[in-house]
């Protein structure tokens, strides 16, 4: 009894005893479980909140902000961008290559290495590559960028300390067509020259080709042409261009000799001269072009005469015909005859100050903005004298580039607004452009040119059904030692096309020609015997190029016939007196 | 309560622990899938880069004068031989026939000196015209008018 009451007194306690520890157990478990739960709830929430972070809210973003895979495989093997014609023929683009490399502190036997590698690269520095293989470096360049077929050839040795890196190399497939206008790249990539050097940060991010105004296969035909009149005439250098004379697009351009990009390095300097763009000089009486526009738009009239009897002096200086009619004659017969004298009276009647404002409104005076940075300071008198004024009427005594002559001409003839020359359409034509001569001097302009090609100096440019129009230039080149040398010439012809309404120029200059009996030039070295006839077979090859069809002049009477009459009639006149 | 609080636990543990893994085994599937599709693609421009480099350095116009010249020996691209080429079709067949040449027709205002200097084109019919007459074009009389205010101011 005792010990049951006992037992009872005890089991009580005992029963809530275990009952508190239980309680006490299960409330640490509980607690425990619950700070489990709730530090594993706090992770999922974390994991979830992150997946949904990167799959909806980054992903959304990533989206937005970044290339797609494949966009992205392109962004991560982006070459240098490429160059491209207006016909979309690749002028320039990069390939990935192979460049040798040796670790000559694994190599064994360096001289065995070299007989191997001489006989799959020809012309190794021989000195230079053993030094390298000998050298103990763990990397030196051996050879860069190898074809394919060598970097075979070079695998085949098996050799471990030879290794390869991935280069990229620029390829010009147009070899020396307009490579002083495309340019070239150094080795790493860099432009140098051309297109290639003022679009280098462009053409580096590789986000769109570059595309030119140039036509490559009028490059190649005004080349050809231009080779040829060298060779005939074996001329020092020789000069092109080919513009559209409504939009200042550059066609084609360049100078011979000339480089192939592909091998810069074989070329000289003479070679990698751009004389279109870079090289100046007198280029005589296509300044007439100028002069008489200026004459013309100050409101002189045609008929204006000027006293061409004998030689203008002016000071120590005399000035005089290089053709002499010898006569009193008008502006056209002036123009059409490239009176030195009757220019000069022109410079004279318009005046120092108006002569100057003129050149410079038609970018003969300034350095011109264009597609490419090298481009030549326009060489012009340090005190304008009045003898700068008579001799710069007929193109002595400034000197500018092809490229400034070329846009100095086209205003003229177009719609008297400054034409600006571009071979890439970022620079446009804008309204804020010089407007230099009105559109009624434009049209005489038009015609006087139309006129010496027909009956002036010009003859041996036309091109039957074409209406070529064009002025010819012939300057003696400066003498280191003073004066002018009588025995060195530039020669150079200005063609325009149709005349009417002229939508080319064709501009051809050629240095120091040697006129010869032979050929039909009768020894002449002059523009119009040298540089009128390649214009004049540039001319047939563009126009069968761009299938522009002839004009049917027979049944429409030529547009300077009244003007010819007049000619006629004053030529009579003036032989009569 | 307790064990189905439990249980339901281990199950999302589970769910989401499964889910995490299928999901990161898919992008690592992805991922390779999107590299050798890069590859691939990089492989092609490239080869693409050198047909094109390849295709437009053998459409080069320098060479391919170099390729006619030789294998027509000649200057194939004179004005006069692609007038002559240009009218072939018209003439009439060749055997027996002795062409007498003679000069294309030009425009009145070209002076005799350019006449002689021009091309010659063996005609054979005398239906057959030269290039130029074949395919002149009319030009709009309106543009004469355009310059008689400028003629106008000469003949003063």
């Amino acid at each position: 009894m005792g010990l049951a009451s006992e037992h009872v007194t005890r089991k009580r306690p005992l029963s809530s005893e275990i009952r508190g520890e239980q309680s006490s157990i299960f409330d640490l478990a509980r607690g425990r479980l619950s700070i489990l739960s709730t530090f594993f709830i706090v992770i999922y929430i974390v994991v979830a909140a992150r997946v949904i972070d990167l799959s909806v809210v980054q992903g959304a973003l990533m989206k937005v902000q970044e290339a797609s895979p494949i966009e992205q495989v392109a962004t991560q093997s982006r070459a240098r961008g490429q160059i491209y014609d207006r016909n979309d023929v690749l002028l320039a683009t990069t390939l990935k290559t192979k460049s040798l490399f040796v670790d000559s502190s694994i190599i064994e036997n360096p001289q065995a290495v070299l007989t191997e590698l001489n006989k799959v690269i020809p012309n190794l520095p021989q000195k230079k590559t053993l030094a390298a293989l000998s050298s103990g470096n763990r990397f030196d360049w051996i050879a860069r960028d190898l074809t394919p077929e060598q970097q075979k050839a070079i695998l085949m040795i098996g050799e471990p300390a030879l290794g390869f890196q991935e280069e990229s190399r620029r390829v010009y497939p147009q070899g020396h067509l307009a490579s002083h206008l495309i340019g070239y790249t150094d080795v790493d990539g860099v432009g140098l020259s051309g297109l290639e050097r003022s679009y280098n940060v462009a053409l580096k991010k590789g986000d769109k080709p570059l595309k030119t105004t140039l036509d490559i296969r009028l490059q190649h035909a005004m080349n050809k042409e231009l080779a040829a009149t060298m060779e005939e005439f074996r001329a020092k250098s020789a000069t092109g261009i080919i513009m559209n004379v409504k939009s200042g697009e550059i066609l084609a351009g360049g100078s011979l000799p000339y480089f192939d990009s592909n091998n810069i390095n074989a070329a000289n300097d003479d070679q990698r001269f751009n004389r279109m763009t870079l090289g100046v000089y007198e280029m005589g009486s296509i300044f007439k072009i100028f002069s008489t526009a200026a004459l013309l738009n100050e409101g002189s009239e045609m008929g204006r005469m000027f006293d061409a009897r004998k030689p203008l002096r002016s000071g120590r200086f005399s000035i005089r015909d290089y053709h002499a009619e010898k006569r009193i004659m008008s502006v056209p017969e002036v123009f059409m005859h490239s009176s030195n004298i009757g220019s000069a009276l022109m410079g004279k009647d318009l005046g120092a100050d108006k002569m100057q404002a003129y050149y410079r409104n038609l970018g003969l005076l300034n350095k011109p903005e264009f597609s490419i940075q090298e481009i030549g300071n326009p060489l012009i008198p340090g005190t304008w004298r009045d003898i700068n004024t008579l001799t710069g009427s007929y193109g002595h005594g400034i000197a500018v580039s092809p490229l400034q002559l070329a846009a100095a001409v086209a205003t003229s003839v177009s719609d008297g607004t400054y034409v600006r020359p571009y071979l890439v359409e970022d620079i446009q034509k804008n309204e804020t452009d010089v407007r230099v001569f009105t559109q009624d001097t434009v049209d005489k302009m038009r015609l006087l040119l139309r006129l010496n090609a027909l009956e002036g100096t010009g003859k041996n440019a036309l091109v039957a059904g074409y209406e070529i129009g064009g002025k010819t230039g012939t300057a003696e080149k400066p003498n280191p030692s003073g004066g002018y040398d009588h025995d060195k010439k530039i020669s150079s012809f200005v063609s325009i096309f149709p005349a009417k309404d002229p939508q080319y120029l064709v501009l051809v200059l050629v240095d120091e020609p040697i006129g010869h009996p032979g050929k039909g030039s009768y020894g002449y070295a002059t523009g119009g015997w040298v540089a009128a006839p390649a214009a004049k077979r540039i001319v047939e090859r563009m126009v069968r190029i761009l299938g522009i069809k002839p004009f049917a002049t027979e049944e429409n009477s030529d547009f300077v016939e009244p003007i010819l009459k007049y000619i006629e009639g004053n030529d009579k006149l003036a032989h009569a007196n | 309560m307790k064990h189905l609080f439990c249980l339901s636990v281990w199950i999302f543990t589970f769910i989401i622990g499964g889910g995490l893994f299928w999901t990161s085994n898919e992008v690592q599937n992805a991922e390779s899938e999107r590299r050798a599709l890069s590859s691939n693609i990089s492989g092609h421009k490239e080869r693409f880069a050198v047909l094109s480099a390849e295709w437009h350095y053998l459409n080069n116009p320098a060479y391919l004068d170099e390729l006619a010249g030789l294998a027509f020996n000649d200057e194939t691209d004179s004005s006069e031989r692609v007038t002559v080429l240009a009218d072939s079709s018209h003439l009439p067949k060749m055997e027996g026939l002795i062409l007498p040449a003679r000069k294309p027709e030009i425009p009145a205002h070209v002076k005799e000196s350019v006449k002689k200097d021009a091309p010659v084109i063996v005609a054979a019919a005398k239906n057959v015209q030269p290039l130029m007459k074949a395919t002149a074009r009319a030009v709009p009389r309106k543009s004469q008018s355009d310059f008689s205010m400028v003629l106008a101011s000469w003949t003063r």
